[in-house]
């Protein structure tokens, strides 16, 4: 283990002013003595803060190439330059946490690698016919789907139709909103399949999808308790303002991957 | 036709060269930004629009008058459509000469025109409409002719970027 994340933090890390193998080694003998358990750490963006064990610190460690800072506060608030354990400990689990994303990243590489070998995908990148009109398919299905969403949001939120139940509104668009949806969800994974390596790396696209189902899931919840609860206008407009923001940035964002921003 | 033609070039030519064109020119991110919006505003028309078009057919909401319907909705509709015409206008004047020699951006202007031409003609039997049971044959023709044109138009504009 040890040596592993001595490879590890020079590989990922190059020079430092601190000599990684030896704070990484006094962390690892730190947490021996003291056991996992009490470090908490978290990554957001390049930055991991952690509480370590019961001093209530809390770490900010950037863990890019080049200059490395690290900042330790304490629970009174007090920013200090950190000490080498602190920054070591930040270090260590900043680039633990980034190695083991990356790991993860890369194994599921080769499933989608393998995806878009395959005869129907690669048929379907090369025709100059087919992929634009999947393409056009895709946008259909979306503007009629997504459309009718909107149509039935503003009831949600309480915008419009406010004579009417939500249900009401929603009854007589839901075959053509759920058609919409199949024709994007199929054209969708054609599309997908087509350029599955750009699509899984690329960070934007991944975002898209995880809009995606929080929009969908967002439908289910809705679909299973609320639909059948009439008197929670509250939560019925949270569903529709969450429906509306989830589909707005699944549109964004699905609309930024064929830039290749991200 | 060639009068058209050579007007229509000389306006566009002042399009490229507008405080317009220049804006959209300066940064590489305007365009995503504009083309993002553009969408937004289709998916809210169309939505107005296929709603509309399932109540004036009579597979609409219950208890709902068509004209209500289309009184609630048509403001979407014409706010997304205004989108989409400012979109538009600053995606164009990014390049108008290209999109001139476009194919498929001269059939959107074509299904363009005539969707508000048959919109102006029929809009109105459509919004005065008002039988919440029975839909006229008549006016369910008019109004699935009109999201015909309209999905014409979008198609067209999707083709956009895949003609030469």
């Amino acid at each position: 283990m040890t040596a592993f994340l001595n490879s590890a933090l020079f590989a990922a890390r190059g020079e430092e002013r601190v000599d990684p193998r030896r704070a990484a080694d006094r962390h690892i003998q730190r947490q021996e003595r003291r056991g996992h358990e009490e470090d908490r750490y978290e990554q957001i963006g390049d930055c991991v803060r952690g509480r370590r064990g019961k001093e209530q610190i809390r770490i900010e460690a950037r863990c890019g190439r080049g200059s490395s800072q690290s900042k330790a506060q304490s629970h009174k608030g007090e920013h200090h330059v950190a000490s080498e354990d602190d920054w070591s400990f930040a270090v260590t689990t900043g680039v633990m946490i980034r190695l083991t994303k990356d790991t993860l990243l890369q194994s599921l590489l080769p499933l989608f690698q393998r995806i878009q070998e395959w005869p129907i995908s690669t048929s379907l990148r090369e025709s100059a016919v087919m992929f634009p009109v999947i393409e056009s398919l895709h946008v259909l299905g979306l503007t009629v789907s997504v459309g009718l969403v909107v149509v039935v949001d503003l009831r949600l939120i309480g915008w419009r139709f406010q004579g009417l139940s939500p249900n009401a509104v929603l009854r007589p668009l839901r075959p053509w909103l759920l058609g919409g949806f199949a024709l994007m969800v199929i054209t969708g994974s054609l599309l997908f399949m087509a350029e599955a390596e750009k699509c899984y790396l690329s960070r934007v696209f991944r975002l898209k999808i995880a809009f995606l189902l929080a929009a969908a899931t967002n439908a289910l919840v809705y679909e299973t308790t609320l639909r059948r609860t009439p008197l929670a206008p509250q939560r019925v407009a949270v569903a529709g303002w969450i429906s509306l923001g989830c589909w707005i940035l699944v549109i964004v964002l699905g609309r930024l991957t064929a830039y290749g921003i991200g | 036709m060639a009068d058209v033609l050579s007007l229509a070039q000389a306006g566009l030519q002042w399009l490229e060269q507008s405080w317009l064109g220049h804006g959209v020119r300066s940064s590489s991110y305007v365009l995503p930004a504009l083309q993002c919006l553009h969408l937004l505003g289709m998916v809210v028309a169309f939505g107005s629009l296929i709603a509309i078009t399932l109540q004036v057919s009579g597979i609409g909401m219950r208890g709902q008058s068509a004209a209500s319907v289309v009184d609630t909705l048509a403001p979407f509709f014409w706010g997304g459509l205004t989108t989409l015409a400012l979109t538009g206008l600053s995606l164009l004047s990014a390049q108008p000469m290209r999109y001139l020699a476009n194919t498929a951006f001269c059939w959107k202007m074509g299904f363009l025109t005539l969707a508000f031409i048959w919109c102006a003609f029929t809009c109105q039997r459509i919004a005065h409409h008002d039988r919440p049971t029975k839909a006229s044959l008549s006016t369910t023709t008019t109004a699935i002719v009109s999201l015909l044109l309209w999905l014409a138009v979008a198609a067209a504009g999707r083709a956009i970027a895949f003609v030469p």
